[in-house]
């Protein structure tokens, strides 16, 4: 008998915590930065509505949002700001989501859209589209179609080594360069006036979108986010590495197949109505994990969450604070995000350090 | 499908158009005359003749209750349709993306107090609606994306695309204004002044007409524009020869990419040159401290014209074809025939 | 403790065995036409020199290696034919070296073995968290439970680990090497915990072990391997001798009786008389 053992045996009155005291803790925290972040996305969304080149009352634009009051605030409201607040608000809750199920996934903190192709191939529809001359309201379509194409290209190639994640990661990346070339090859060859909104396209922006493409994109994110919040207990003993996840009964190849599916889908979908927009699902879940800490189905929605505030934030600043017009989205959520990221890589890695002390 | 969207866009502002349509009237009426300058009256003369009238366009058919007089145009093809015909618009687009506002050089005085909407690409839809237009231009190539939220705005007619059909364009533009007499007239006058100085230019070179080269420096290859392109069309309409490599009448051709190597495809009589960026992002140092540039005999003759870019490929019309006549004439060391 | 109590009488027998096991890696082969037969209801040590097929052969007794040929059956029937859950319900595993997530809590962790027990959408039940109380009792390692695991020196952090495999509540546990990295003392720890779940708790446990003294010490029933086949199995007093010792490690010994226990003791001889041993092959 140890000591450690005999000690809990004989005195099993000692000093123990409360059952899951860390984890109410943690439970508090994240409704607490999820409360947050709801108070910032509708004081977003307010603004969105209500400031700008018709500045209108809260009042009035709610009421406008509802279809009451002066037709002009209403048609304003319903068919110019809503779409494209509603757009922000999808667009980002899926890439915050679909950013951390692939970060755990991978257990690569760089893991992301961005790196797997899914932008670049969201990119190549796009501009596949504007190439053959296709109708623009067919675009977003050849967005998801992309990112759905890369997604294949990197099963089909990262298939035979059972989902590895290592080559998953080399081979997302040697997707993404080779749709980004090809991208280049059909920009370059464009005439000047398609070119520009290619540009635009391969950057990402939440521009002129109808009710159509945001219910329908709507519609398929809220159905994958139940999806991933379904598989995170799945996702949870992923975390454990394939042997313990495989002991506990879990089918490994088929759960990482699934989720995958679902982060890929959830990226797609965001790429059909705000195009490729980078960073918001890489940095998201950094930023996530250093406010609420550790991933729990919790935090999970606080990075669709934050991915919303995020987007809808970068859209309003493209809106109203850049002394120049029309800039797409993802230059700004690159310019915030990438120093963010940074400063939490360097507090990360100082932490390591300290810790190893 | 159009007709009923910007049927039910119209329904919904209807209040607020006629509201502003009563306060424009009352505007015109009491102000000290300075704002309404000399169309109103002109319209005023022939009332409101012709409308309500149905315009078939690009997108389908739509309908313009009245004669338009808050005009908003999306491009610059339109910009200088529209101004052309004695309207100033509302609300212009700046022609270039991320360069904050500044419309032509060449539409200078007609454009003043004209509302900078936004980029060209991403027009912004609620300075559009805030200046409450009762007509919106522009092409189908161009803003297609946005149609049926413009069209929710005011009647909006979009043309297939912009450049080369210019013509068919103005054509388009008119129907929509009700001035389609004096965009043929305009037209055909430009048509003969067109006409006329290349019976000068064949005169002055000995009965052969001589061969006119475009090439134009961007961010990227450099390009020469073929026959099929808005400057292809004002240089035949002069009768100016084209080079082999510029011969293109393919209206889905208009323009090729030559690498510096490639420049000696520009040789021609007259090298007309324009510069759509920043010269230090194109390649035009590249080209013109290449032997095969200097080999030219144009470049040797000393007869390649630097020419703005915003008449010859950018500004789209009739009066932007006006200053490239000049630019020719002077170029060809002729006189420019009177209009 | 509860939850083991509450087991139906009529125990299964919980014996595990392989028929002409082969067990591949690509192109390598590691374990040939092994025919073993583990018993229930006893502590199996697994031993043998390094790159032998030890943990080849623990994973594919659970499953995580397909065999290449042969089979892996439990109280007769091949686990191939089992679903995934109802052998997680039977049989629980403890990796070499567990992937121990970011700052996760011993708690979380623990509360992980109960996978195979939930549904996909079924809440956390009140017997989900008594086995979870009684694996972290078991483990001592209730006061833990609120500390990141990846903080916890080597001894806490492997009987976090061990609760987790208990949580999941399986009379049949595997351990791959659960005394690596760990010292003297943590070692003893470990093991006094395995014997300690055979003796009061009745589970069979099949674990591979690096130190010879202590599997004959811990073992009821030893596996001897050699290059992927068996050398020798049984009980580690009727397996372990000098002969055996010396063709499986190569190593010249003598073997003793534990002072302590009883159990067979291995004894290297001195290093002038292994050196000559060494140079003679």
């Amino acid at each position: 008998m140890t000591g450690t053992v005999k000690a809990t045996k004989t005195a099993p009155t000692a000093p123990v915590r409360r059952a899951g005291a860390s984890r109410a803790r943690q439970r508090r925290r994240s409704a607490l930065f999820g409360g947050g972040a709801v108070v910032l996305l509708l004081a977003l969304a307010t603004v969105s509505l209500t400031v700008g080149e018709l500045p209108m009352t809260p009042y009035v634009a709610l009421r406008a949002l509802v279809g009451a009051g002066d037709e002009g605030d209403v048609f304003v409201v319903q068919e110019f700001l809503a779409p494209r607040l509603t757009a922000a608000v999808v667009a980002g809750a899926g890439l915050g989501v679909a950013g951390s199920l692939l970060q755990r996934l991978f257990r690569n903190p760089l893991a992301s859209p961005d790196v797997m192709g899914i932008t670049g191939g969201a990119s190549f529809g796009a501009v596949s589209m504007l190439a053959v001359g296709a109708s623009q309201a067919l675009i977003p379509l050849g967005a998801l179609g992309g990112g759905l194409l890369a997604a294949l290209l990197l099963g089909v190639f990262a298939w035979r080594s059972g989902l590895d994640v290592t080559r998953m990661v080399l081979v997302g990346l040697a997707v993404q360069a080779g749709l980004a070339a090809a991208v280049n090859f059909m920009v370059v060859r464009f005439p000047a006036e398609l070119a520009g909104s290619a540009l635009q396209w391969t950057t990402g922006s939440l521009y002129g979108r109808t009710w159509t493409e945001v219910w329908a994109v709507a519609g398929a994110v809220v159905l994958a986010l139940a999806v991933a919040f379904t598989l995170h207990r799945r996702l949870a003993v992923l975390d454990l590495g394939d042997d313990s996840a495989g002991g506990l009964g879990l089918n490994t190849s088929a759960a990482r197949l699934q989720l995958l599916v679902t982060a890929i889908v959830l990226a797609s979908l965001a790429a059909a109505i705000s195009g490729p927009v980078g960073f918001v699902a890489l940095a998201v879940p950094h930023v996530v994990r250093f406010l609420a800490g550790p991933p729990t189905p919790g935090t999970l929605a606080l990075c669709g969450l934050a991915g919303a505030v995020l987007l809808l934030a970068s859209d309003l600043i493209v809106q109203h604070v850049l002394p120049v017009e029309g800039l797409p989205v993802g230059v700004v959520t690159a310019t915030l995000g990438a120093p963010w990221l940074l400063v939490l890589m360097i507090r990360q890695s100082k932490a390591v350090n300290r810790s190893s002390l | 499908m159009n007709t009923s969207t910007s049927g039910r866009g119209l329904r919904r502002f209807g209040a607020a158009l006629s509201a502003v349509l009563i306060g424009a009237t009352a505007l015109t009426a009491c102000g000290d005359g300075k704002t309404a300058d000399d169309k109103p009256q002109k319209a005023g003369a022939e009332a409101d003749a012709g409308f309500p009238r149905t315009v078939e366009h690009a997108m389908g058919s739509t309908k313009i209750p009245a004669r338009p007089a808050r005009v908003v145009v999306l491009d610059t093809g339109e910009l200088d349709d529209v101004t052309m015909l004695g309207i100033k618009p509302v609300g212009a687009v700046s022609p270039h993306m991320k360069t904050a506002g500044g419309f032509p050089n060449y539409l200078k005085g007609k454009t003043d107090g004209v509302k900078d909407v936004g980029p060209l690409l991403e027009p912004n839809l609620l300075k559009i609606a805030a200046l409450k237009p009762d007509l919106i231009l522009s092409s189908k190539v161009r803003h297609e994306k946005v149609y049926k939220k413009l069209s929710g705005i005011a009647p909006t007619v979009f043309t297939e695309t912009t450049g080369g059909p210019w013509k068919e364009n103005l054509a388009v533009h008119a129907e929509a204004l009700g001035l389609e007499k004096q965009a043929k007239n305009a037209l055909t006058a430009y048509e003969n002044r067109a006409k006329a100085l290349g019976e000068e230019i064949k005169k002055k070179y000995k009965g052969k007409m001589p061969s006119a080269s475009v090439v134009r420096f961007v961010a990227g290859p450099t390009r020469l524009y073929q026959k099929s392109a808005y400057s292809g069309i004002v240089l035949n309409d002069i009768g100016l020869a084209r080079p082999t490599s510029q011969s293109s009448t393919d209206p889905e051709v208009t323009m090729l990419d030559v690498s510096p190597e490639q420049i000696d495809k520009a040789e021609a009589d007259l090298i007309f040159v324009t510069l759509a960026d920043d010269p230090s992002k194109t390649k035009q140092k590249d080209v013109t401290s290449n032997p095969v540039w200097k080999d030219l005999n144009a470049v040797k003759n000393d007869k390649v014209f630097t020419v703005p870019d915003e008449t010859w490929m950018s500004g789209i019309g009739v009066q932007a074809a006006g200053h490239m006549l000049a630019d020719v004439a002077k170029a060809a060391g002729v006189e420019l025939p009177k209009k | 403790m509860t939850t083991t109590t509450q087991r139906p009488p009529e125990r299964q027998s919980n014996e595990l065995a392989t028929h002409g096991l082969d067990l591949r890696y690509g192109d390598r082969s590691v374990i040939e036409g092994l025919d073993l037969v583990l018993p229930g209801g006893a502590v199996t040590a697994i031993v043998g020199p390094n790159a032998c097929g030890k943990s080849t052969l623990l994973r594919g007794l659970n499953r995580l290696l397909s065999p290449a040929g042969g089979s892996v059956t439990l109280d007769g029937a091949d686990i191939h034919g089992m679903p995934a859950r109802s052998l997680a319900l039977r049989m629980g595993l403890l990796p070499q070296q567990p992937v121990t997530p970011e700052a996760i809590t011993v708690e979380a962790l623990v509360r992980l073995g109960r996978y195979p027990h939930q549904r996909l959408l079924s809440p956390w039940s009140t017997a989900d968290q008594a086995a979870v109380e009684a694996a972290l009792e078991r483990t001592g390692t209730a006061a833990l439970r609120d500390q990141p695991v990846d903080r916890l020196s080597g001894g806490q952090r492997q009987r976090a680990w061990i609760a987790l495999a208990l949580a999941q509540d399986t009379e049949l546990l595997l351990l791959d090497e659960p005394t690596t990295f760990l010292d003297l003392r943590h070692q003893l720890d470990v093991l006094d915990l395995v014997a300690e779940l055979h003796s009061e708790a009745g589970r069979t446990v099949v674990m591979v072990l690096h130190d010879l003294g202590q599997a004959a010490r811990y073992a009821d029933h030893l596996v001897v391997l050699k290059d992927g086949r068996l050398a020798a199995a049984g009980p580690p007093a009727a397996v372990l001798d000098a002969g055996l010792v010396k063709s499986v490690f190569d190593v010249d010994c003598r073997v003793i009786p534990d002072p302590e226990t009883g159990t067979p003791l291995v004894v290297p001889k001195s290093t002038a008389a292994r050196h000559t041993a060494a140079a003679s092959l």
